[in-house]
């Protein structure tokens, strides 16, 4: 379950992390968080459900994050 | 490419459709919200600079043959070396992406840190993060379409 990055850093000096590995890509970052915010925030699925089930998928997927 | 060759199957015409009231299956009022932002997020993924749209297009399609899908916009010929992973009918670089999109639906924990090195190599680091993003995303795509598809018995 390994989360050490592959990919450098896209801001000089700045840690390799999810952040600042997407921004080797700025638009689809801003755009992901757009969509990442709505989907979190609306909708009639509740956060506490979304929540459960993000934590089960990352369990089967063996995601470190 | 664009976000509509990823939207046009049972997910994407679901997610399209206006909120209705009443009895409808879709009637969460944010349903429009989700389907502008997620297409934008598609459009943005699919409009790299840094990978050619033939590797994306190719690097789909073996998503979708890996899901039971049909496949769309390539040849025969092209459909069946990808079916057969007769990689040397293609080029370097899609060599590359396509071993790599073949670990991605169902054995992305052995997409080693080499293949990811030689990935940069070739793409560059905005191209290997851009490449690795829309490898994710065709797997979402194919699998939110096999979701919403009833098996019919």
């Amino acid at each position: 379950m390994s989360t050490k990055p592959r990919v450098d850093s896209a801001i000089p000096g700045a840690p390799a992390e999810f952040g600042s590995v997407m921004m080797h890509t700025p638009d689809v970052l801003g755009r992901f968080g757009e969509l990442y915010a709505s989907f979190w925030q609306q909708g009639i699925v509740s956060q506490e459900i979304k929540e459960m089930t993000r934590i089960r998928n990352a369990r089967i997927t063996d995601c470190g994050f | 490419m664009r976000s509509t060759d990823l939207m046009s199957g049972p997910f994407g015409l679901l997610l399209a459709q206006q909120p209705k009231g009443g009895s409808s299956a879709v009637s969460d009022p944010n349903t429009t919200d989700l389907n502008k932002k997620y297409r934008a997020l598609l459009d943005a993924i699919l409009g790299s600079e840094s990978v050619p749209q033939r590797v994306l297009l190719l690097c789909y399609q073996r998503i979708r043959q890996i899901h039971g899908l049909a496949v769309q916009n390539i040849s025969v010929k092209e459909a069946d070396a990808l079916n057969r992973q007769a990689m040397s009918e293609f080029e370097t670089g899609e060599q590359l992406a396509l071993a790599a999109a073949e670990k991605i639906p169902y054995q992305h924990h052995e997409l080693d840190d080499d293949e990811v090195e030689r990935i940069k190599a070739h793409f560059g680091s905005d191209g290997s993060v851009s490449l690795l993003t829309a490898l994710a995303f065709f797997d979402v795509s194919c699998r939110l379409d096999l979701t919403f598809t009833t098996t019919e018995t």
